[in-house]
């Protein structure tokens, strides 16, 4: 991580205390989807926060001849449609002046013209050599861009102390050794430290709040363990298709696409040990850990401690929507799955004997991440009515907050219970909107602050234990996918692998 | 939302048990209302009109974010003084919708002071002060350490809360409030509104170096000029230009000369502080502030300019520097906002106790 603006004596004492030093944002996949609808938005977002550094450019790059003009357009109207924010056009200037565009193909002279680019804005805007690669493209071009970068020279920090790092969206290749060729091809240019490969559940606020909520109140953590939780449930539901993405969607499935990486960092925050300290290698150190802890998987059992499933046609709101074998680019006798759930273990002191169930999936009810740690009953009960287990639900999104509940007498004589809730909601106790994920992943990517940023040891110990998963579905699962109804909440299957230890999921 | 009118109260001894009867009233009518408090907010108004407006104003927006119970204190009105007649309260509450439905609610106890009322206000408001949650004290008149009130409210809260835009004469004000401060370090602290209104130019300013290669011209550091808001009887130095030169002495190492224009450098080099006071921007509020280094033969300027509205231009004038200007928007910082801030992050500021010490001595001459 680089240090030099913890020496600014000036910030000292401030809120920010490091600023971000000036850099070159050159975003590959310049012309998609996540580039108007995302990181557009959240980079404006960071420009209205003063958190943008003064000598500051952002260069879109993808294969299309596009002229500098016809990019800003592009940009400013996805800062219109998603920014949080309305959009002030004096402030957007400032972003727009330092906007242009260079089309770059497969052949190295483009990344040659990328590079006499970036030195130009050196010397016009003061970038000072830094560079932050961020490749909003299919994980397929990962390998060759890398490639180029280096071949052109563009990957190489300057003198001077500067620096170039790059930021990958997931997926991280499909199993464990795609994966860790890809990790080599991309360590062979940069070093792990200047890799960040972004799960951008990481930069919600509530996730982070997760560690909070954890570290800093003493009244949870003593019960966070084997002796006090019976279970764990992680949700991930949305509501929406595959969204036109059939093609990916039958190479990836909601296991690789959705539990591989959002729903293991969640178990990952939730099950890990207190880190030594607030640092990235320390958190990241704790969270490989949960991830090597994990019970080994039996290919020849997996289908008892998973179920899968696709969605068929059904109602969505009042929406009428197809199956999955119906979409466009899905084979009619597709069996890959868009619903995933699982129950394992962490083999560790803490969680010994506690089942975590994971489950995400598409075309369910609504959308909704929420975690349900939920307690052990009391040991002995001498009320009338049977008391509910105390359950501690930590929702994701939307609303996102906190939610505890427990037993109450009902007014009256008898002694008869009912479940009451505290709540805590983030929006009306804090009384403003959390930044988006992007705009903290970003900031944090040019900081060179790693802590919310998946390190390679994760990614591969994450597929290694999908692998698994993968190898005895592909051996021993049935022939084709139980089926679920759009608009409800998963196969019969998925009920069923909790009610034979007497548990149910809990409904978002 | 209507707010309940204001009801006066007629037994002073059991406010809080008027203000249970009250909400009780507003229950029945309206059950999707919240009653909510995270905190105890005492205020002493300058007067019982405008400020008492402009407080009550402050405190609504507050409110919409942070509930809290606030005890307002007033004067009494210019017909009520030298009478006999003792203290008065009347209670309300602010209001506001919530996103999940319905209204949270927070109170307001407002009581005029009467010149004989000392113990029995402290008292008072002693008794009334929500148990267990912190105390914060909006000190809205001038330091006066002989002010009976400020020592009864310094004793009652966490936290004194102060304002140093308000500063006719700020050196003496400044070294009230230093004297103040100390006092209290031991077991609170002090809040000065005017030194958290700076906070986005002291990063603006910091944001200038953040570049590593742009650092080193700070040990360059000669010249530093100021314009800041306020009518031309308060002189040039107002007391966002004292903070502004206590803040950047402290980080940089200098020590006072003889004159509060003049700083200098354990090497013996010397730094020029030019203050200029303009009427033409708002009392309290930054209008430019420039930074003129020299080195190596190059003199460098950094320079940030408040432009219309709420924008800052920052500049850089130097041969090898980056020419482009930037713009930022200042925050929108009322004192609704501040005071949000002080009730969410409140903790101790090393920084400003330190500009607060260095600046104390001074002698503006």
């Amino acid at each position: 991580m680089s240090d030099t603006s913890v020496d600014n004596p000036l910030r000292v004492g401030l809120r920010r205390e490091r600023g971000v030093e000036p850099c070159v944002l050159v975003i590959f996949g310049a012309s998609g989807d996540l580039t108007r609808r995302k990181l557009a938005p959240a980079l404006y977002n960071l420009q209205v926060d003063r958190l943008l550094p003064r000598s500051f450019a952002i260069v879109g790059v993808a294969r299309s001849p596009m002229p500098d003009s016809e990019f800003r357009t592009a940009l400013r109207e996805g800062v219109a449609a998603h920014s949080r924010r309305p959009i002030d056009e004096r402030l957007w200037g400032e972003i727009e002046q330092g906007l242009s565009y260079v089309p770059v193909g497969d052949e190295l002279d483009g990344f040659v013209r990328l590079r006499e680019h970036l030195e130009r804005l050196d010397r016009e805007r003061g970038t000072s050599g830094n560079r932050l690669f961020y490749l909003a493209v299919p994980p397929s071009a990962f390998r060759p861009i890398v490639s180029l970068l280096a071949k052109a020279g563009v990957s190489e920090p300057g003198a001077g102390g500067s620096w170039c790092r790059v930021v990958l969206e997931k997926p991280i290749g499909h199993d464990l050794a795609s994966a860790s060729d890809l990790n080599d091809a991309i360590n062979a240019v940069f070093d792990e430290e200047d890799v960040f490969r972004i799960d951008h559940y990481l930069g919600k606020e509530t996730v982070q709040n997760l560690l909070v909520f954890r570290f800093a109140n003493s009244i949870f953590e003593p019960l966070w363990n084997h002796k006090y939780i019976d279970h764990v449930q992680i949700t991930v539901a949305e509501s929406i298709g595959i969204e036109g993405r059939g093609r990916y969607f039958e190479e990836a499935g909601t296991t690789r696409d959705m539990v591989q990486n959002h729903l293991f960092q969640l178990l990952c925050l939730i099950g890990m040990e207190p880190p030594v300290a607030l640092r990235a290698d320390a958190i990241r150190d704790e969270k490989v850990k949960v991830l090597q802890s994990l019970r080994e998987v039996d290919p020849a059992s997996s289908h008892e401690a998973t179920v899968r499933g696709q969605y068929a046609a059904g109602v969505i709101g009042d929406e009428k929507v197809i199956g999955y074998r119906e979409e466009e680019g899905v084979d009619r006798n597709s069996r890959t799955e868009t619903y995933s759930a699982l129950e394992l273990y962490i083999d560790n002191w803490r969680w010994a004997g506690v089942p975590f169930f994971l489950r995400a999936g598409k075309r369910l009810p609504k959308r909704a991440t929420e975690i349900v740690l939920q307690f052990s009953g009391v040991p002995h009960r001498f009320f009338e009515r049977r008391a509910a287990a105390n359950s501690l639900t930590l929702r994701i999104q939307p609303d996102e907050g906190i939610n505890l509940k427990f037993d109450a007498k009902i007014p009256g004589p008898k002694p008869h219970l009912q479940p009451v809730s505290m709540d805590f909601r983030y929006g009306s106790s804090f009384g403003q909107a959390p930044p988006e994920a992007y705009e903290r992943l970003l900031l944090d990517a040019m900081l060179g602050d790693s802590t919310l940023f998946i390190r390679r040891d994760e990614v591969e110990a994450a597929w290694s234990y999908i692998d698994r998963l993968y190898e005895g579905w592909g051996n021993n699962g049935p022939e084709a996918l139980p089926e679920y109804v759009s608009g409800t909440w998963g196969p019969a299957e998925a009920d069923v692998l909790l009610a034979r230890s007497g548990r149910t999921w809990r409904r978002p | 939302m209507d707010a309940p009118s204001r009801i006066r109260v007629t037994d002073l001894s059991r406010i809080e048990q008027q203000l249970a009867e009250m909400w009780r009233d507003v229950f029945t009518k309206d059950e999707s209302i919240v009653r909510a408090t995270k905190f105890n907010l005492i205020v002493a108004c300058a007067d019982s009109e405008t400020d008492l407006l402009s407080v009550g104003q402050s405190l609504a927006r507050l409110c919409e974010t942070e509930p809290g119970r606030a005890l307002v204190v007033v004067p009494p009105p210019v017909s009520r003084r030298g009478g006999s007649v003792g203290i008065e309260a009347w209670v309300s509450t602010h209001c506001h919708r919530l996103p999940s439905g319905g209204h949270a609610c927070s109170e307001q106890v407002t009581i005029e002071e009467t010149p004989e009322s000392g113990e029995a206000l402290e008292s008072m408001i002693r008794s009334i002060l929500v148990q267990d949650l912190p105390v914060y004290s909006w000190w809205r008149r001038r330091i006066d350490q002989d002010a009976p009130l400020l020592a009864r409210l310094r004793g009652l809260s966490d936290c004194l809360i102060v304002d140093g835009a308000s500063f006719d004469d700020p050196a003496p004000q400044l070294a009230r409030l230093h004297r103040l401060e100390t006092d209290r370090r031991r077991n609170g602290s002090t809040v000065d509104l005017a030194w958290l209104r700076l906070e986005p130019w002291r990063e603006a300013v910091a944001s200038f170096f953040d570049v590593p290669s742009l650092r080193g011209r700070l040990e360059g550091l000669t010249k530093v000029e100021i314009v800041s808001g306020g009518p031309a009887s308060r002189g040039v130095w107002s007391t966002a230009a004292l903070y502004l030169t206590g803040w950047l002495a402290t980080r940089l190492g200098w020590s006072a000369g003889a004159r509060p224009t003049i700083w200098h450098l354990e090497d013996g080099g010397e730094i020029r502080v030019l203050p200029n006071g303009s009427s033409s921007i708002a009392a309290g509020t930054i209008g430019s502030l420039k930074l003129s280094c020299t080195g190596n033969g190059m003199t460098t300027v950094f320079s940030a300019e408040r432009l219309e509205d709420d924008y800052v231009r920052l500049s850089v004038e130097a041969e090898d520097a980056c020419p482009v200007p930037q713009r930022l928007r200042l925050p929108h910082r009322d004192d609704s906002r501040l005071l949000c801030g002080v009730v969410q992050l409140h903790s101790v500021d090393p920084v400003f106790d330190e500009t607060l010490d260095l600046i104390a001595g001074l002698t503006l001459g």
